[in-house]
């Protein structure tokens, strides 16, 4: 009897190690990611609420990306760095490997690229929330859904997703592509503190059709922290060592 | 005497057969089973070792393995200077070699003579390839490594393609990009040229002013001895759509294409200033458009740039294409005017199972979506869509195999995770098969009689770790039964091309992060099976020893 139970584990054993280098079937991932998300009727207004509390805020810092997938491949800009409400801002960024800098104050901008700073258009708006709140009274969604709360780095957030028109203007010429291929629509995920009602977090997903390159996936994610904190918004010493020196 | 003579001549060349295997035997087998099976796989180290180890009798032990330890730090130790420049290399080497000698006479009772030809013998081998690449031999033979330099780290990786060799019908040779090193006088020569050419000025001068970052379009095929590689002319690129080197970190940088005394070259631009992509991150009701339309831009700037240099007008796939939003061209003698939401065209494939059509389709992506186009002699009409979402977003990064060999071809899309489609009949999908990790990826197809092969990149068996490795497998019973692991992480863009040969087909890749690229070919001789057998062969000859020794006592 128990040599036999010892066989069979053997059996057993063997079948799996055997099996066990093949990768059958798996739809759990499929199933996992059809989110469990429900309509919430008030969430529009919970979502907007969270974007008036904004309001109050005189800094912030940012932790952002832009992803763009096409073909094989994934490419990213990374975003990070400090803005002062209403015209200070100091960004890293990093293209494809590359850094770069931004840095405003007032109308005075600069950007680096490849260690040489710039000047550049200062940028007008840099409060993110007030573009989403033009987008929510112009343009409300029908359906906002909520989805399971989550933890995100360490505040507890309620998550509310919805679909909006991606308007707004548009960059350079109009005309180049056929409009069809531009998304008109674009999915918005918010992230909602549970705790202070602030927002913490926007994702926006979108994709579009390129010609002779295909669908291109969009997706933009802006982390907000730091909020009134005290940050050193001086101007960078390579900008200044650049313009002082004769 | 004679014989004792032969056996001390013979001695060297022995140690250098048993270095290169026991380097071999830890890159293909242990370093293998560790990526693969995770603390199983190192609880298989620690068996084989231990076999290893009480193989041999008590007196021969300590000589075995610290020599065999030996050779295999010795390749590592090697291999962590090879990435850099020429003279710091040889530098690097000498000390190295000092070094490690001394340590040799102390540790190993071996002569310092026999160790010094066993460390150049595994440089030699390093040279012939790198250590890093060695794992590739579980299953190809390396047919050509091609270290590309370029002088920008924005280029993650070199993009590669294959074009038709004019010089060899039938066969094919690859197509990539080679860092640029400016000579001297080439500055003045390229300002004589621009003043010569008044029409071409503005070109050459930027091409001038991003000297130092631009690449040269190579192309590569065999010569005489081993693949050599010569300026790609116009001619051949012709051949490429704008897409196949163009698209580094596309959207966010432009790829520039000119041609300069019969040479093409290409440099990089940002599609958008730093200031200009965070103002667009700033307004997130409208990022998604103002991306999009970098995209847009971007693509019909490049396309515009290729069009000029090469002549391309028009990226087509079995002689059909879309153009103002309608499929056109012409298959199989009848024209085809249809119109489709697709802004490319996937390929042309028997979509069908041979029970319902045998007729070819059209695949077209759209926004989104993918489109099955029915072709003459069929009416054409859409038969089948496939819709992604905006999670599950539907990229141009499938690939179409034939699983079964019944010449009906599926769609294995990497969507997150990976999934395999086929059509049962006109309209219905049928998902055959869906990855349980969503780091795998199907990257191309080797075509087999009984069912295609499938290379993919998938992660290991027993590790949550999302890093991929090279893998081949086939579509069996609802299963991708494994044929092949390679355990070489950074393989990306994967082509299947015929270089050296019409019947056997080879894999072109780049490697990621090391401007690397390489093409791997069908094995001549089974070199994991040495491997396994040299083991096995060590641990005989040990236990005989052992044997020997005790009946002598």
């Amino acid at each position: 009897m128990k040599r036999h139970s010892l066989i069979w584990t053997g059996v057993v054993l063997c079948t799996a190690l055997l099996t066990g280098c093949n990768l059958p079937s798996n739809t759990t991932l499929l199933t996992q990611q059809a989110v469990q998300r429900q309509p919430d009727p008030t969430g529009a207004q919970k979502v907007m609420a969270a974007f008036q509390q904004m309001n109050d805020v005189s800094t912030y810092q940012m932790k952002a990306s832009i992803q763009v997938a096409s073909g094989r491949f994934v490419r990213t800009v990374n975003f990070y760095g400090a803005v002062q409400l209403p015209n200070l801002v100091s960004m890293d960024e990093t293209i494809g490997g590359a850094n770069y800098l931004v840095y405003q104050d007032g109308s005075f901008a600069y950007q680096n690229s490849n260690g040489k700073w710039q000047p550049m258009q200062p940028i007008t708006d840099l409060a993110p929330w007030h573009s989403m709140e033009n987008l929510l009274t112009k343009d409300p969604p029908k359906v906002v859904y909520k989805l399971p709360d989550q933890t995100l780095v360490s505040w507890y957030c309620k998550i509310y997703q919805f679909k909006a028109a991606a308007t707004g203007a548009m960059l350079g010429a109009p005309g180049l592509a056929s409009a069809r291929s531009v998304p008109h629509q674009a999915l918005y995920t918010i992230w909602v503190d549970a705790r202070s009602g602030k927002l913490r977090q926007i994702e926006v997903q979108s994709t579009v059709g390129v010609p002779g390159v295909g669908t291109a996936s969009i997706d933009a994610t802006q982390l907000y922290f730091g909020r009134n904190g005290t940050v050193d918004m001086t101007a960078p010493s390579s900008l200044a060592t650049q313009i002082e020196t004769p | 005497m004679a014989e004792s003579k032969l056996l001390r001549l013979l001695t060297t060349p022995f140690l250098i057969v048993y270095a290169l295997w026991a380097v071999l035997f830890y890159q293909l087998a242990f370093t293998a089973w560790t990526l693969e099976y995770s603390v199983l796989g190192v609880l298989f180290v620690l068996a084989a070792s231990l076999a290893f180890i009480y193989a041999f009798p008590r007196g021969d032990r300590k000589v075995v393995i610290r020599f065999t330890l030996f050779c295999v730090m010795a390749s590592v130790g090697i291999a962590s200077f090879a990435s850099e420049p020429l003279a710091w290399r040889v530098i690097d080497f000498i000390v190295f070699l000092a070094l490690a000698l001394i340590l040799g006479r102390f540790l190993i009772s071996v002569k310092t003579r026999r160790l010094f030809f066993v460390i150049v013998a595994i440089t030699l081998l390093q040279v012939w390839v790198p250590l890093g690449d060695l794992s590739t031999l579980a299953y190809f033979d390396i047919r050509y490594i091609g270290h590309l330099a370029s002088p920008d780290s924005q280029v993650s990786s070199l993009p590669v393609a294959a074009i038709p060799d004019p010089t060899r019908p039938g066969l094919q040779e690859i197509v990539t990009l080679r860092g640029h090193t400016p000579v001297k006088s080439e500055a003045q020569s390229l300002i004589n040229l621009a003043n010569a050419n008044p029409a071409h000025a503005s070109s050459i001068l930027s091409a001038l002013k991003n000297l130092q970052r631009s690449y040269d379009v190579i192309a590569i095929r065999p010569g005489r001895l081993r693949l050599v590689t010569h300026y790609a002319t116009t001619g051949e690129l012709k051949q490429l759509p704008f897409s196949s080197l163009g698209l580094v970190n596309f959207p966010f940088t432009t790829a520039h294409f000119l041609t300069v005394a019969n040479h093409t070259r290409m440099y990089l631009s940002l599609s958008a200033s730093p200031g200009a992509l965070l103002s667009m991150l700033l307004s997130p009701s409208t990022v998604a458009t103002s991306i999009a339309d970098l995209g847009l831009q971007t693509a019909a700037t490049e396309q515009q740039n290729w069009r000029n240099v090469t002549g391309h007008a028009l990226d087509q796939t079995s002689g059909l294409s879309i153009q103002n939003g309608y499929l056109t061209g012409v298959f199989h003698g009848a024209p085809v005017h249809f119109r489709t939401s697709g802004v490319a065209v996937l390929g042309v494939h028997r979509m069908l199972p041979p029970s319902v059509s045998s007729g070819f389709q059209a695949v077209v992506e759209g926004n989104n979506t993918i489109q099955v186009v029915a072709l003459p002699p069929a009416r054409p009409r859409v038969i089948a869509t496939l819709h992604g979402s905006y999670l599950h977003p539907l990229t141009m990064d499938v690939v179409f195999a034939d699983l079964t060999g019944n010449h009906q071809d599926a769609l294995l899309v990497n969507t997150v995770p990976a999934q395999i489609f086929q059509l049962s009949s006109a309209g219905a999908w049928q998902r055959l098969w869906v990855s349980g990790r969503d780091s795998f990826r199907f990257e191309t197809a080797f075509k087999r009689p009984g069912g295609d092969l499938l290379i993919v990149n998938s992660p290991s068996l027993m590790n949550a770790a999302k890093t991929r490795y090279l893998g081949g497998y086939v579509y069996r019973n609802g299963q991708l039964v494994r044929v092949f692991r390679v355990y070489h992480g950074n393989f990306v863009d994967l082509h299947t091309v015929h270089v050296t040969s019409t019947s056997q087909p080879e894999l072109l890749t780049s490697v990621y992060s090391h401007q690397e690229i390489m093409m791997l070919g069908p094995q001549v001789l089974p070199w994991m099976l040495l491997v396994e057998a040299g083991f096995g062969l060590t641990l005989v000859v040990g236990i005989v020893r052992r044997f020997k020794g005790r009946r002598s006592a």
